[in-house]
């Protein structure tokens, strides 16, 4: 990533571009929210209940007086905390699986990717409903099942790309100097396979925040009044067709940090694989 | 050299005048055709010689207005077939033409036949097309081109998919589906570049077989000059887009009037055998996308003076049917030998 | 296969806290610990959690799923029940998504860079980035509530049986299941179109003089289509997850929703039951996809 290249590369792609500013503002936004906004995010307001955006509430007010755009806010601090850490983790099993099974090979090999097999043909949104329902809902846990439930993608292509790259002269250089394993994975391989575990972070990213949001509209998210942009569209649902802001609000922004965040997968894509880049 | 040489009055089957050719990249449009004129006489063989880059592949899909839009923009001041103009670039009158009037031959047979469609059907779908056949009597009269082109047990193989034959024999299968429209004139891009050395001469015996059976003109497209001494009987030779010296075979192996030529055919394999040294050609052809405005040949000739870096030689009459474009062509066959 | 993954979805449930107990306890009706083992035994959950797997696969290889704690019925029954109004919902998505899919990826791919393929580019996308209960949501409200043109949700209207009143509840169901798929399905077909269009055959095609309709639906799509054909067999099978949101969203009574209400009731035969059916559903589909794959593509069958 250090390699200037890809930077030059990457700001070539306007888009991508433009979705790291916005994503840098929407999390910036989120995070500085109670410096931003004058409310609560649960303060209740039975005076100012169901207003539609005005200048006083921006994106209007819910059916308990609370302004929207501070819910917003703070329920993106908790959805994107979510979306990086499942991103993290689900990156980081799936890199490690992928990376011993593809530098071991043989047996290891075979086992791990039958275990991915396995993981991968249990459909995930069902499994994810059953472990989320034990959780009680806690953000952190539930960030976790989120990332341990997406490392399978992962896995296969780093393993693929493991396996490529292990038989490059400087990696049997680093062998034939009786470098050790830990080490050769470490400092030879898993940085050449640094691309596409990049990519796959990133589209992580965006993915893991459509589960959470998914799993709350179910009930089985986050539960109020911690607001995450999930069970806010929960609580809007009985309401969409007289107060229709507290539904198009929330989804507008998971669309638009999704949108933002799956574009910058797309231009790190085309700024690390030269075959991509052709056209 | 036995190939009898066509009388100057026949009225030419093919004639191209003015072709231009650019490419839209990043960094500017290059030009891979620049004002490229030929003509092709009944049952004649023409050959394009030139590098990769020269334009003679371009030039060639321009015949059949297969050249890539958007990136590619082809411009042409006359294009005529027996005498009638041929629909402009981009017109949607090519369809029925290609494939029919003018048919061509690809030079990677492993990659030119569709991978999940039957030869059979591949080759029938042009006899559909055009010659008003059923699928059934064009499936009837694909075995028969099968045949013509010497492909053992034809009826067999009509259902097999192209891997399951080699690439000589996928070659004779792309000569039998350009033969299938009965073309007038047959675009042969390298057929052999791709195939084994002795395949090679069986491809080129195949084609010239079928053109003395069918009378159709020939054009060659090659960078092999070794090869046009035996097949061709007029040889044009491109650089950098543009012809630089179009002659009778004969004569242009027998006095080059173009640097480039001479200093190719020095660095062909002598086909008499002689163990010459190979001579290379120092440098490299200029950047279609930055031509000098001088003769694009100048950077790399022996003969260059300070005329040729200024203008840009017309073709011009050096001899009898022998046209050249050099400043001092009277001066090649008195160049120095090379390296 | 099957095994490993049914050892993995009777292991997680077996972790789950609570089961029937906690539902009978929370239902308020029963309290009598004596009536409650009474219970777990005639559902044989006094047995250690080895015997109780090895009856459970045993069981189920027989087709025998156990009983609904909730319903009191064989889970096979139960899910037999829902599974028409699911696969009515899926076979509409599925084939709604693969004609959009088709249409949108070919000519994007025929016309790239214009205003449809950039139109394309950005639908799949927002189609990607969308969480599908929102896209479902916002449908509802302009169609349903707004303009009134199609119902809110249900299969159909109560008291009504006609095919038409059938046919406008599945719209928005249908449209908001296959969103997903006509985005991913329209951008993998377009970019194996463009590298099929540029391909040596296709030019050859051309050069036969074919006309541009039967070189770009025929000889180029019918290469393109190869891997995109086994990505849509393999996706089938996860068009069941998708179900459960649109199915809750619409109030579909199909197996989706099935098993967001289980879960709610912690029936956990009936959950086990789904995620068995669910998988194999994968597994299938797996198969699927490489049969298609040999048959789409000559050179593998000889390989």
């Amino acid at each position: 990533m250090s390699d200037p290249r890809i930077w030059r590369q990457l700001r070539r792609h306007k888009v991508a571009v433009a979705s790291m500013v916005l994503f840098g503002v929407a999390a910036a936004v989120c995070f500085l929210a109670p410096w931003l906004t004058p409310y609560e995010f649960d303060a209740i307001d039975l005076s100012r209940i169901r207003q539609p955006p005005s200048r006083d509430h921006w994106l209007g007010t819910d059916d308990l007086g609370r302004d929207l755009w501070t819910r917003i806010l703070f329920g993106g601090q908790i959805s994107l905390l979510i979306g990086l850490i499942s991103a993290a983790v689900g990156t980081g099993v799936g890199t490690l699986v992928g990376a011993v099974a593809g530098f071991f090979g043989g047996r290891t090999d075979a086992l791990l990717m039958r275990l991915t097999d396995v993981a991968y043909s249990i459909p995930s949104l069902p499994l994810l409903i059953v472990l989320a329902s034990f959780t009680q809902s806690a953000f952190m846990m539930i960030a976790v099942i989120i990332g341990l439930l997406s490392w399978m993608t992962t896995a296969r292509v780093v393993r693929s790309e493991v396996l490529s790259i292990r038989e490059m002269p400087y990696v049997e250089a680093a062998r034939s100097v009786g470098a050790r394993n830990r080490r050769i994975i470490w400092r030879h391989v898993l940085p050449n396979a640094l691309g596409p575990i990049v990519v796959g972070g990133t589209l992580a990213v965006g993915n893991a925040l459509i589960v959470e949001s998914s799993l709350s509209y179910l009930g089985l998210g986050v539960q109020p009044p911690t607001p995450t942009w999930g069970n806010m569209l929960r609580d809007a649902q009985s309401t969409m067709a007289t107060e229709p802001w507290l539904t198009i609000f929330p989804g507008l922004a998971i669309l638009l940090v999704v949108l933002a965040v799956n574009f910058i997968g797309d231009g790190l894509q085309d700024a690390l694989d030269p075959r991509v880049r052709s056209e | 050299m036995s190939v009898s040489t066509p009388q100057v009055s026949e009225a030419p089957v093919l004639v191209l005048e003015d072709l231009r050719v650019s490419f839209r990249t990043d960094e500017g449009d290059a030009e891979a055709v620049r004002g490229v004129s030929l003509s092709l006489g009944p049952g004649e063989s023409l050959a394009i010689v030139g590098e990769s880059g020269s334009g003679k592949t371009v030039t060639a899909l321009s015949l059949l207005d297969l050249v890539p839009r958007p990136v590619g923009r082809t411009t042409w001041e006359a294009l005529r077939l027996h005498g009638e103009p041929l629909p402009g670039p981009g017109d949607r009158g090519w369809e029925g033409l290609r494939g029919r009037r003018i048919a061509m031959v690809f030079q990677d047979p492993m990659t030119s036949l569709n991978p999940v469609m039957t030869v059979g059907d591949q080759i029938a779908e042009v006899l559909v097309r055009h010659m008003d056949l059923s699928r059934k009597a064009a499936l009837e009269e694909a075995r028969n081109l099968l045949a013509q082109v010497r492909i053992p047990e034809p009826a067999r193989r009509l259902a097999d998919h192209p891997h399951e034959f080699s690439g000589g024999q996928r070659q004779r299968i792309m000569i039998a589906m350009a033969l299938a429209g009965a073309p007038d004139v047959l675009i042969a891009d390298e057929p052999t570049t791709a195939l084994d050395v002795t395949v090679q001469a069986q491809i080129v015996g195949l084609i010239r077989d079928l053109q003395r059976a069918s009378g159709m003109s020939i054009l060659w497209i090659t960078h092999d000059l070794g090869l046009v001494a035996g097949l061709a009987d007029r040889v044009a030779v491109m650089y950098a887009g543009r012809v630089v010296e179009e002659a009778r075979a004969t004569d242009l192996f027998r006095s080059p009037a173009h640097p480039y030529t001479a200093l190719l055919l020095r660095s062909a394999p002598r086909l008499d055998g002689a163990l010459e040294r190979l001579a290379a050609i120092d440098g490299q052809p200029p950047s279609l996308l930055s031509l000098p405005s001088g003769c694009a040949f100048a950077d790399r000739c022996p003969l260059a003076e300070a005329r040729c870096r200024e203008a840009d030689p017309e073709l011009r009459e050096v001899g009898s049917a022998h046209l050249a474009a050099c400043w001092r062509s009277d001066e090649v066959a008195r160049m120095g030998g090379g390296r | 296969m099957m095994l490993g993954i049914s050892v993995i979805i009777f292991g997680i449930i077996q972790a789950a806290p609570g089961g029937p107990e906690t539902m009978l306890l929370q239902s308020g009706r029963i309290v009598d610990p004596e009536v409650i083992e009474a219970y777990r035994v005639r559902l044989g959950l006094d047995q250690p959690v080895p015997v109780q797997y090895v009856r459970w696969l045993g069981a189920a290889a027989t087709g025998d799923l156990g009983q609904s704690f909730a319903r009191n019925r064989p889970v096979k029954d139960v899910i037999f029940e829902h599974l028409p109004a699911s696969l009515e919902l899926m076979g509409a998505a599925f084939v709604l998504a693969a004609i959009m899919a088709l249409l949108l990826g070919v000519v994007s791919a025929v016309r790239q860079y214009s205003w449809i393929d950039h139109l394309g580019t950005g639908f799949s996308f927002a189609g990607i980035a969308m969480p599908v209960f929102w896209f479902g949501l916002i449908l509802q409200l302009v169609f349903a509530v707004r303009l009134g043109w199609l119902p809110v949700s249900g299969r159909q209207t109560v008291g009504m049986n006609s095919f038409t009143d059938h046919a406008a509840h599945l719209v928005l169901p249908g449209i908001v299941l296959s969103l997903r798929y006509v985005a991913g399905w329209s951008r993998y077909l377009r970019s194996s179109m463009l590298g099929a269009l540029r391909s040596d055959f296709v030019r050859t095609a051309r050069a036969k003089g074919l006309s541009e309709r039967r070189v770009v639906w025929v000889h180029a799509l019918r290469n393109a289509m190869i891997p995109v054909v086994s990505v849509m067999a393999l996706d089938t099978a996860g068009l069941f997850s998708g179900a459960i949101i649109t199915e809750t969203v619409f109030s579909w009574p199909g197996i989706g929703r099935l098993f967001v209400v289980a879960m709610t009731q912690r029936d956990y035969p009936v959950l086990m039951g789904i995620l068995l059916l669910g998988s194999l559903m994968v597994i299938l589909f797996n198969l699927v996809a490489d049969l298609l794959y040999g048959w789409l593509d000559p050179r593998i069958r000889y390989e």
